[in-house]
Order: C-alpha cells, then sequence, then structure tokens
C-alpha cells in the first residue's frame, strides 16, 4: 500500500504508480473507472453481450499484466482504448464468417416481423436495424464511427489508436455513415416491397 | 466562389460533412468553404440531407443494455481471472510449445533410429563382406543357395560310398590274399598240405593256384606299401565315417531322407 487515499476521480497518472508501487485496489479502482467506456466501445463493434463481456475481462487482464510496461506517452484512456479496439477487430477478424451468417439470419427475421413504417418501429426493431446496419459495416469503418460518434474521441486520438492518418479516419467515419444510410434504406424498401 | 476557400477541394469538404452536421468543425474557415459550397453543389446538398436522416435515426436507436449489475460483478470477475492466471501452472503447462510436442514425440524418434541404425549397420556389413562385388555375390549365392548345396553333399557323398565301396572291394581281395597267403596264415598251408595229399590229381592246379596267388602276393608284397596305404586308408576311412556320420546327423530329416534317396538312386 502507498498511504495515498485514491478514489475513481484520481488521475490515471496516480493510480497507476500506486498500481507499480504493488496497491492492488489501484488495479480495481481503474477498473470501475473504464469498465463502461471499454464494454461499449467493444459492444458496439462485437454487436453482442457475451462477446463484449469476454472481451472487457480480456482487455482489462491485458492492462493488469502489462501496466508496469505504460510509460505514460499517450493518454491511459487512449492506451485502453487502442487495446479495445484491436481486440476487438480481432475478435470480429476470427468470426467473421459467423457473424455474417447471424446477420443474415436476423435479417430474414425483421423483414417477415412486422410491416409498419420507419417512423412507427419500436425501439426493438430499431435497436437490431441498428446493430445489423453497424454489422454491415467494414471493420476499421466500424471501430472509426464507434470511437468519433459514439465516445466523441477526436481525430488525432482516432489516428493515434488505429495508426492512420487523421484524413483518412475523417474518410471512414463518412462513409461508415454513408454505408448505415444505405443499409436502412435498403431495408426500408425491402419492408415496401413486402408490404405491396 | 471565393478565392479563400479554394484551398479545401470537394473531397476535403464532404468528408467534414459528419462533423459540420454535430457542430464539430472549430475552423470557422472551413465551415464556411462546406456553407459555399453547399449552395451551389447539389451533390454535396444530398450527401447532407442524407447524413441527417441518418444521425437522426441514430440518435433514435440505442443498444440493448447488459443484463443489471453487471457492472459491478465486473471487476469481480476480472479479479477471478487474474488469479486463476496467476495460479502457478503444472509441469506440461509451463513448457513451451516446442517440448510439449517433442517430449511425446520422443519414443517415435527413438524407434526410426534404431530401425535407420539397423538398416545402416546392414549396409556396411555387407560392404565389409563384399557382397556389393556382382561377382563375389555370385558366387556367395552359390554358396548359400541350399539346393545346389544339398546336391553337392548328395555328390560328395556318393562319390564318398564309391570310394567307399571301391575300398571295401579292395580290403576284401586282401583279406582273401591274407587268408590265402602260406605265410600269414599256417591254415592255409595246412589246408595246401591237406590239398596235396588226398588228391594228387588235383595238385597241378594248387601250385598253379598258390603261383598265382603267390604272384598276387608278391605283387601285394610288392605293393606292401599300397597294402599299408589301404591299411591307412581302411583306418582313414573309419575316421571319415565317423565325419559323415556327423555331418550326416547334423542335417535335418528331410535333408537325411533325401541324401538315403540320392545313394539309393546311385545304386550304392
Amino acid at each position: 500500500m502507498t498511504g495515498i487515499n485514491l478514489n475513481i476521480k484520481s488521475d490515471d497518472e496516480e493510480i497507476i504508480e500506486a498500481f507499480i508501487k504493488g496497491d492492488q485496489n489501484a488495479f480495481n479502482l481503474l477498473v470501475r473507472k473504464y469498465q463502461e467506456r471499454v464494454y461499449w466501445v467493444i459492444r458496439k463493434i462485437v454487436l453482442n453481450h457475451d462477446d463484449a463481456d469476454d472481451l472487457t475481462q480480456e482487455v482489462f487482464i491485458k492492462v493488469y499484466s502489462s501496466l508496469n510496461d505504460f510509460r505514460g506517452d499517450s493518454k491511459f484512456f487512449t492506451y485502453i482504448y487502442r487495446i479495445s479496439v484491436n481486440f476487438s477487430l480481432n475478435h470480429i477478424a476470427k468470426n467473421k464468417k459467423i457473424l455474417h451468417k447471424t446477420v443474415n439470419i436476423e435479417n430474414t427475421d425483421v423483414s417477415s416481423k412486422d410491416k409498419k413504417a420507419d417512423e412507427e418501429m419500436d425501439a426493438f426493431e430499431r435497436t437490431k436495424l441498428l446493430e445489423e446496419a453497424i454489422a454491415s459495416l467494414p471493420e476499421q469503418q466500424r471501430a472509426v464511427f464507434n470511437m468519433r460518434y459514439y465516445e466523441n474521441l477526436s481525430y488525432d486520438d482516432i489516428s493515434g489508436i488505429m495508426n492512420k492518418s487523421t484524413g483518412g479516419m475523417k474518410a471512414n467515419y463518412f462513409h461508415a455513415i454513408k454505408n448505415i444510410e444505405k443499409f436502412i434504406k435498403k431495408h426500408r424498401l425491402s419492408e415496401l416491397m413486402e408490404q405491396n | 466562389m471565393d478565392a479563400k476557400y479554394n484551398k479545401y477541394n470537394i473531397e476535403e469538404l464532404k468528408f467534414n460533412l459528419p462533423d459540420y452536421i454535430s457542430n464539430n468543425i472549430s475552423d470557422n474557415e472551413l465551415s464556411d468553404a462546406i456553407e459555399n459550397e453547399l449552395k451551389i453543389n447539389p451533390d454535396l446538398r444530398k450527401d447532407l440531407d442524407e447524413l441527417k436522416n441518418t444521425f437522426s435515426f441514430l440518435e433514435t436507436s440505442e443498444f440493448a443494455a447488459p443484463p443489471v449489475n453487471y457492472f459491478s460483478n465486473l471487476p469481480v470477475k476480472i479479479n477471478q481471472r487474474i488469479n486463476t492466471n496467476e495460479q502457478p501452472k503444472g509441469f506440461l503447462d509451463r513448457l513451451s510449445l516446442f517440448w510439449k510436442i517433442l517430449i511425446p514425440s520422443i519414443p517415435a524418434i527413438i524407434i526410426i533410429c534404431i530401425i535407420l541404425f539397423n538398416s545402416l549397420k546392414d549396409d556396411s556389413t555387407e560392404i565389409m563382406s563384399g557382397n556389393r562385388d556382382p561377382v563375389k555375390k555370385e558366387l556367395i549365392q552359390k554358396e548359400t543357395d541350399p539346393v545346389e548345396n544339398k546336391n553337392k553333399i548328395t555328390d560328395k557323398l556318393s562319390d564318398d560310398s564309391k570310394e567307399k565301396t571301391f575300398k571295401n572291394e579292395i580290403h576284401k581281395k586282401n583279406n582273401i590274399k591274407r587268408s590265402i597267403h602260406p605265410l600269414r596264415n599256417n591254415n592255409v598251408s595246412e589246408d595246401l598240405t591237406n590239398l596235396k595229399s588226398p588228391d594228387t590229381a588235383k595238385l597241378p592246379q594248387i601250385p598253379q593256384l598258390s603261383d598265382e596267388l603267390l604272384a598276387d602276393n608278391i605283387e601285394s608284397n610288392e605293393d606292401s606299401n599300397n597294402n599299408e596305404e589301404t591299411d591307412i586308408l581302411y583306418i582313414n576311412e573309419e575316421g571319415e565315417d565317423e565325419d559323415l556320420n556327423d555331418e550326416f546327423l547334423n542335417f535335418t530329416p528331410a535333408e537325411q531322407q533325401e541324401i538315403i534317396d540320392n545313394l539309393i538312386k546311385a545304386q550304392i
């Protein structure tokens, strides 16, 4: 123990320093501070709670084992984000075929369910459509979209995480939104065709 | 279009549209450039409308929330996994992948080594014995050919038997000579005297016969060395017979039968 009174509002540097000195509670503080953000970053990329749960745990285990090597060159937040995004993208790459199959099955379910207009869509259907739309995105676009739209990360932070140029990240974000729009349009069109 | 906005190309303005919609552009110059371009560029306007529609959909759509108390239990789960990972691993777990593969395959490697060693040993033996030389190989093959060997042995045996028979005949002949020889056998001389006394008519025959026998005997005396040799041969014959018997007994019953058959065929 370091004797410093740490809490969830303490600076990351202080918490990390305490952990390196052997304070086990410091790590628990880091988990409590970042678990929700890490979970949602992962969840919005992998689109599945069970996978997101498993990957979130893996991210923190990775942080626990490598925190001694953290030099503080970047923000801890960026550091943990990078791990989360990389773990998520690796997971998608591994389960690419399975994910596509799942999405196709879910597509069939949605199209055959209700014949409502877009405005009348209930929350459940919207969530499904959103997840399907995001699932249809290429891996990099999906990651960038989540970081920019949901996490409000700056392009500089995103480019640091993805190791790509800022301009490239802007392009990825624009194309991600356009692709979501195309997916929704396609879905609506198929619904209209079924109604007629 | 104003010259100061020319530094932004259409693509650049397009890629900044999402941030323009969400008021995230801090650069006023860029924001003005987008607004000016939207007035004159219907394609960019169309992109803007589409993006706005998508954002409105995204704003009204949410991901399904995780189970209740998920985040309060998550640190416990993480700590449990960390503790599990930190527990001392067993001997096999600590081994690297290389050793994990190598250890089970050691018996197979040993077996392969033994087989290779044996095959190399055989090769080296062949080289040492000169079996690689085709002429020598042929000779060895001939020597090792069981059928030829049997025939050879049979021939040898038949030759030996013939010789033996021949020697027996000589021996018998010599015995007869010995039995008739007056100097060697008194009974024979008595017989001769007896022969002389009762029937003189037969006398001329007897000296003739004795002369012949004597002549034969002289010849045989002259060839005393031969006689001795015959005796030696006879003695040797017995020794050879023992050797042949031993040799004969060394054969398998089938081979012995074959030899006997060959001897019968040879009318010995």
